[in-house]
């Protein structure tokens, strides 16, 4: 029982990155973080300055080019290849963690928000702005957009004790949550004895005091360690994760702050293999929140997509000759409404309960049961969906970012050398890569899903789960096939 | 690393004063008009039609006029023509509306004593027939030589 807890917990393999040479050095250093983090600041700055004072073109603005094409690319591949180094390297967190100094921390984020529901309807909101707003044509609203990051973070933080921004709001954060899940490395300890005998929990209660403070621990073996907590010390887990029981990567932003505070040395950044933890059920809640985020994110992707080709705007003018609306935040709002909740909820709300139906000890577990085992299945394929849609982007339009830098910089811009045609082989290679692949490896799940619930039933019950996925990817197919057309508020202009 | 951190934000502000400007048509006391040709514009090839007038009317000579067309959405390839010789006011310049969308052309005139003077235009572009150029892109491969052809530019000018 306890070694199964034990490679519950631990990835298997324990390579810690944080023991490779240099990296590993670095990364654990009290300030190794903003080796990431001032870079990523410094870009912020300069999305910033160029936003509010470049030329108003999302083509020739940094604003514009670096969030929505290379942020966005390459995040889903460092999601895939790497881990959630994004949110380890988060710009957004440095006011955050002055305001976590200046807080009062007296106050725990409401009971009724600590769930995933705000960070869903946060996502919703923020694709629905994106293409009502245009945010992808317009420069001068993506500063805005970043400013109002900066502000939420801070505010949050300063004002509740926990992370709250990162944990239940951060919609950016939230999706590499979601397909951190799908990484190769995981936060782990290396000897869960040692934390069995540990008396500060450091990693969670954070090794930060006003004041100097030694503590002499009794640890295994009859032995005793000094602990200094003092004000060069580490705040704990921002996200309240006790590093023992972590299990995965759902709520973790690799700051490594309970690697630093752990005064025993004794947490490490696993490799494992990737989306480990999409084939344990234990490592996954039971929650409905959790399980419709992993799925509506699917469909948001799918929607986004759907917003750059031209049935998009059939649709749109559909519905507003046929219901005589005039307004396209509202005709756009029942699009997203219908596309990336209603029918991703009633298709997963069908496909549990069929599935429950169709087997024999279907009727042994609850639909939210039933749902959340097959929901990390919708972590592969959404993860595909999005790389198909960011890199498309990203590896069409990876080198203007040179002539833009070289014009914000008052140079003459290269458009001709660093404006290369684009290999549209090799784009349609990695969408067909990201679409079939995410489908395999999210059919795998849900085989393994099926067997653990319903064992010789297990074909029948994976059939709506295998159904859903294969229709997600047609659709997906679909939309990427169709010609792109990107227009901006023109439906009633 | 504080001071670091300011040093560096300064530079960058530093620099935002170093872009290079063109001159504004209106303030230049110059009027560039644009015709695209076919009217509705459809994604394939075009002629742009750049007529460049002084305050009185009268046709401006100029020594170059070149268009560049930018998608609406970031990280789209631009194209960049130069318009063929002209000595009326008129200038022609073959293009290609590469996509479907919302398109801006900046047109810039250079004229005999340096003076770049430029203007912007919004262009909305339709699907054309058999011209779908930039599928998104799992559909057809045939694009790669229309959407390289496309980008067959001129020396950016501004």
């Amino acid at each position: 029982m306890a070694a199964r807890k034990q490679s519950l917990y631990r990835p298997r393999g324990l390579i810690d990155v944080l023991d490779l040479p240099l990296i590993g050095r670095l990364l654990k250093a009290r300030r190794g973080r903003l080796v990431l983090q001032i870079p990523l600041l410094l870009i912020a700055a300069l999305l910033l300055i160029d936003g509010f004072t470049g030329p108003q073109s999302a083509a020739r603005n940094l604003a514009t080019i670096t969030p929505w094409v290379h942020y966005r690319g390459l995040v889903v591949l460092v999601l895939l290849l790497a881990g959630n180094l994004f949110c380890m390297g988060c710009p957004f967190m440095l006011p955050r963690t002055l305001a976590k100094r200046l807080s009062l921390r007296g106050r725990r984020f409401p009971r009724a928000l600590r769930n995933k529901w705000v960070a869903i309807a946060g996502l919703f909101f923020i694709f629905l702005l994106y293409e009502w707003l245009d945010l992808w044509a317009s420069p001068w609203l993506t500063a805005w957009v970043i400013i109002g990051y900066f502000a939420a973070s801070f505010v949050l933080e300063a004002v509740f004790t926990e992370s709250a921004f990162c944990k239940y709001v951060c919609p950016l954060g939230t999706f590499n949550f979601v397909y951190s899940t799908a990484s190769p490395t995981q936060i782990s300890v290396k000897d869960p004895q040692i934390c069995q005998s540990c008396v500060g929990k450091e990693c969670v209660n954070g090794s930060y005091t006003p004041e100097p403070v030694i503590r002499v621990d009794q640890i295994a073996g009859g032995q005793t360690k000094e602990v200094r907590h003092g004000p060069e010390g580490t705040l704990g887990c921002g996200t309240l994760l006790f590093a023992p029981q972590i299990k995965s990567n759902l709520e973790c932003t690799l700051c490594l702050d309970c690697v630093r505070a752990c005064p025993h040395d004794n947490i490490g950044l696993m490799v494992r293999s990737p989306g480990r933890e999409l084939l344990q059920p234990e490592a996954w809640p039971q929650r409905w929140d959790v399980s419709f985020l992993v799925i509506l994110l699917v469909a948001m992707g799918l929607t986004n997509a759907f917003g750059m080709v031209p049935p998009v705007y059939a649709l749109q003018q559909w519905l507003a000759d046929t219901f005589g609306l005039n307004s396209e935040l509202l005709i756009l709002l029942i699009i997203f409404a219908l596309t990336g909740v209603l029918l991703p909820v009633s298709i997963t709300l069908l496909a549990g309960t069929l599935s429950r139906r169709l087997t024999r000890t279907g009727h042994k577990y609850s639909l939210r049961a039933t749902i959340a085992a097959f929901a990390p299945a919708f972590v592969p394929v959404g993860l595909g969906i999005w790389i198909a849609h960011y890199t498309f982007h990203l590896l069409i339009g990876f080198w203007t970012i040179v002539p833009v830098f070289q014009e914000f910089l008052g140079l003459q811009g290269d458009w001709v050398r660093f404006n290369a045609a684009p290999n549209m082989d090799l784009i349609s290679a990695v969408q067909l890569v990201g679409l079939i692949g995410g489908l395999l490896w999210s059919l795998m799940i849900a085989q393994r899903a099926a067997m653990r619930l319903y064992r010789r039933d297990a074909v029948p019950g994976l059939l709506p789960w295998a159904l859903t996925l294969i229709g997600v990817v047609l659709l997906a197919v679909w939309i990427f096939g169709l010609p792109m057309e990107m227009r901006g508020s023109t439906l009633f202009s | 690393m504080k001071t670091a951190i300011l040093s560096a934000l300064l530079v960058i502000l530093a620099l935002t004063g170093c872009r290079q400007q063109t001159q504004e048509a209106a303030s230049a006391n110059l009027q560039i008009d644009l015709r695209v040709e076919p009217e509705e514009p459809v994604t394939g090839d075009a002629t742009l039609i750049v007529t460049v007038t002084d305050s009185a009317g009268n046709p401006v000579i100029a020594t170059k006029v070149s268009a560049r067309g930018d998608m609406n959405h970031a990280g789209m390839t631009p194209v960049i023509k130069d318009a063929e010789p002209s000595d009326g006011g008129e200038y022609s310049i073959p293009f290609e509306w590469t996509m479907a969308g919302d398109w801006t052309v900046e047109i810039t005139v250079e004229l005999a004593d340096g003076t770049k003077v430029s203007q912007t235009f919004e262009e909305s572009v339709a699907s054309g027939p058999g011209k779908d150029s930039m599928n998104m892109d799992m559909g057809d491969m045939d694009m790669t030589a229309e959407a390289t052809e496309a980008m067959d530019m001129g020396e950016s000018s501004n």
